[in-house]
C-alpha cells in the first residue's frame, strides 16, 4: 500500500512537472513570439525613421518637388500596415482636391480620382485641422464615409491635415482592409511628420518660384533675363503713350547657334554668348535695356527710339558681331546674328505685341539669308 | 527729347508773350508731379489757350495752322494710319494727294512721330498744326475703339 502510495504521489509529481515545465514552455513560445513581434515592431519604427532622414536629405537638396512628394507618399505606407498612402493637393480657390500621389494597391486608379470641394468628409478634416481616423473604435455616419469607402476601396484609413501658412493646403492619407483594425496613437504621430515634410517641400517650392521672380539678370552673361525685359518693355511702352513718344524693341537669334554648340562645345558657346553680350550692351545707350531672352536670343528695349533708329541700331550690332568673328578661319565659327524689330506704337501697344512681331520677323527670316535685319 | 520739347515750347510761349516764367514753372512742377505733356498742362491749368499754343507753333516754325473742326476729312485717308498710332501721336490723315499726305497733329516737333508716318504711308508727309481737342474728336470720329 505505502509502495502503492509512493508510485501514485511520483506519478502525480511527475505530471506536475511535467505540465509545469510545458507551461513554462508555452509562456517561452508566447515570450518569443512577443520577442519577435517587438523586434518587427523596432524594425518598422527603424525604417520609418530612416525614411524621414531620407527625406529630410531630399528636402535639403532641393529635389524637385514631386520626387520627394511621391517619396513620402511611398514612405507613409510603411506605417500601420497600410494597403495605400495618398497624398491629395488642394486648389486654393475652387477648395477641389487633386490626387498628388499614390501608393500600393489600387495606385493607379487613385491616381484619377479626385476630391471636390462638395466632399464632406475631407472638408471635415479642413475645417476641424484634425486627423481623420475611421477604423473599429472611430466610426462615422455612413453619409459621410459611404461615397469614400466606395472611391478609396478601403476598410480604415488614417488622414492627416498638411498645413501651409496657417491653411490646410493638402492631405496626406493612409489606409487598409483589415477587419478590426485600430489605429496606435504612434501612426498618427509618425504620420503627422510625415505631413509636416510635405509642408516643408511645399514651401519650399513656393520659395523657389519666388526667388525666381525675383531674379532679374541671368547669370551667365548678366544681362537682363526675359521677365525682366518684358516687364521693362511694358513699362517703357506706358511712358511711349503718356508722352505721345515712339519706343522700339529689338530681338536678336544667334544663327545656327545649335550647331556651334554641337561642334564646339558648351564652353565655347558660353564664351561666345558672353562676348556677344558685351558688343551689344556697348552698342546702346544708357537708357536702353539689353537681355538675354532664352539660349541664343538676346533682346533691346530702346525708349524713345522709333522703328528707323531701332532698325539702325539693330544692323549696326549685327555688323559689328559679323565683323569680329570675320577673321575666323573655320566657317562654322564666323557667328552672325538676325535681328527683328517692332515698335510701339507701329506695330502694337502691349509688350506682347511688340515680343510677337519680332519673333515673327525672325522667324519668316530664318533659313532665307543670314545677317540682315528685319522690320 | 521730351526736355527739349519743354524748353523749346515753354520758352516759345514765354517769348511770345502767351506765359510768364512763374506760369511755367508751375507748369513744369505739376508736370513732374503727375506727368503729362507741357503744352495740354499749361491749357489745363489755364495758363495759354489751345489755339494760343497751335499759332504760336504756327508763327515759329512756319507750320500751317489747320482748324480741324471745319475740316471734312476722308474716311479712306484716315484710315492710311491705324488707330492706335494716331491716338498715341495724336495725329490724323487729313489728305493725300499723289504721294503727298497731309496730317494734322498738335505737336509738329515730334520728328518720330512724323518719321513712323512716312514709314507706314511710304508717302511724303505734309504737317499741319492743330489743336489737341480738334484732333481728339477727329480720331474719335473716324476710328472705332476696335482700331487698333
Amino acid at each position: 500500500m505505502e509502495y502503492e502510495d509512493e508510485v501514485g504521489v511520483l506519478g502525480e509529481a511527475l505530471n506536475q512537472l511535467s505540465s509545469r515545465i510545458r507551461n513554462n514552455m508555452d509562456e517561452l513560445k508566447n515570450f518569443g513570439e512577443k520577442t519577435t513581434e517587438i523586434n518587427l515592431e523596432i524594425q518598422k519604427r527603424v525604417l520609418v525613421l530612416s525614411s524621414l532622414l531620407q527625406i529630410s536629405s531630399l528636402i535639403a537638396m532641393s529635389t524637385k518637388s514631386d520626387e520627394t512628394l511621391k517619396l513620402i507618399t511611398e514612405k507613409s505606407l510603411l506605417l500601420a500596415n497600410s494597403d495605400i498612402a495618398f497624398l491629395l493637393s488642394r486648389d486654393e480657390r475652387q477648395g477641389n482636391f487633386t490626387m498628388k500621389a499614390a501608393e500600393g494597391i489600387n495606385s493607379g486608379y487613385l491616381l484619377q480620382a479626385g476630391i471636390s470641394a462638395k466632399d464632406n468628409l475631407f472638408n471635415k478634416v479642413i475645417n476641424q485641422n484634425k486627423p481623420l481616423i475611421l477604423d473599429r473604435r472611430n466610426i462615422l455616419a455612413d453619409i459621410l464615409t459611404a461615397p469614400f469607402y466606395e472611391k478609396f476601396r478601403i476598410k480604415n484609413t488614417l488622414a492627416m491635415p498638411v498645413f501651409l501658412r496657417g491653411q490646410v493646403m493638402a492631405i496626406l492619407g493612409i489606409g487598409n482592409n483589415k477587419e478590426e483594425f485600430l489605429y496606435a496613437k504612434e501612426d498618427a504621430e509618425l504620420l503627422d511628420i510625415f505631413a509636416k515634410q510635405v509642408a516643408i517641400v511645399e514651401e519650399n517650392d513656393i520659395l523657389m518660384h519666388q526667388v525666381e521672380k525675383l531674379e532679374i539678370k541671368d547669370a551667365l552673361t548678366g544681362l537682363y533675363n526675359e521677365a525682366f525685359i518684358a516687364t521693362r518693355l511694358q513699362e517703357e511702352i506706358k511712358r511711349a503713350i503718356t508722352y505721345r513718344r515712339p519706343c522700339a524693341f529689338v530681338l536678336f537669334n544667334l544663327d545656327n547657334f545649335k550647331e556651334f554648340r554641337q561642334s564646339f562645345g558648351s564652353v565655347q558657346a558660353e564664351a561666345a554668348l558672353k562676348k556677344i553680350a558685351v558688343l551689344i550692351k556697348d552698342s546702346v545707350t544708357e537708357v536702353d535695356r539689353v537681355g538675354r531672352t532664352c539660349d541664343d536670343q538676346f533682346a533691346i528695349v530702346l525708349p524713345e527710339r522709333n522703328k528707323r533708329q531701332a532698325q539702325e541700331i539693330a544692323g549696326d550690332i549685327s555688323k559689328k558681331v559679323s565683323f569680329s568673328y570675320g577673321e575666323e578661319p573655320d566657317s562654322r565659327r564666323k557667328i552672325t546674328v538676325s535681328a527683328g524689330v517692332s515698335e510701339n506704337p507701329l506695330d502694337g501697344i502691349t509688350a506682347q505685341e511688340l515680343m510677337d512681331k519680332a519673333r515673327e520677323m525672325l522667324g519668316i527670316y530664318k533659313g532665307q539669308c543670314k545677317n540682315s535685319t528685319q522690320v | 527729347m521730351r526736355r527739349l520739347i519743354n524748353e523749346q515750347l515753354g520758352e516759345l510761349l514765354i517769348q511770345r508773350g502767351l506765359i510768364n516764367q512763374s506760369q511755367l514753372e508751375k507748369g513744369l512742377a505739376a508736370q513732374r508731379e503727375k506727368g503729362g505733356l507741357i503744352g495740354e498742362i499749361l491749357v489745363e491749368l489755364g495758363f495759354a489757350k489751345e489755339e494760343d499754343i497751335a499759332q504760336a507753333l504756327t508763327a515759329q516754325y512756319g507750320f500751317p495752322y489747320l482748324p480741324l473742326s471745319n475740316y471734312d476729312i476722308n474716311p479712306e485717308v484716315a484710315s492710311i494710319i491705324p488707330g492706335r498710332v494716331a491716338r498715341q501721336y495724336l495725329l490724323i490723315p487729313i489728305d493725300k494727294i499723289g504721294n503727298n499726305l497731309s496730317i494734322a497733329m498738335s505737336n509738329p516737333l515730334n520728328v518720330h512721330a512724323v518719321e513712323d508716318v512716312r514709314f507706314i504711308s511710304g508717302c511724303n508727309v505734309q504737317t499741319f498744326v492743330s489743336t489737341s481737342s480738334d484732333i481728339k474728336r477727329a480720331i474719335e470720329k473716324h476710328y472705332t475703339d476696335k482700331d487698333l
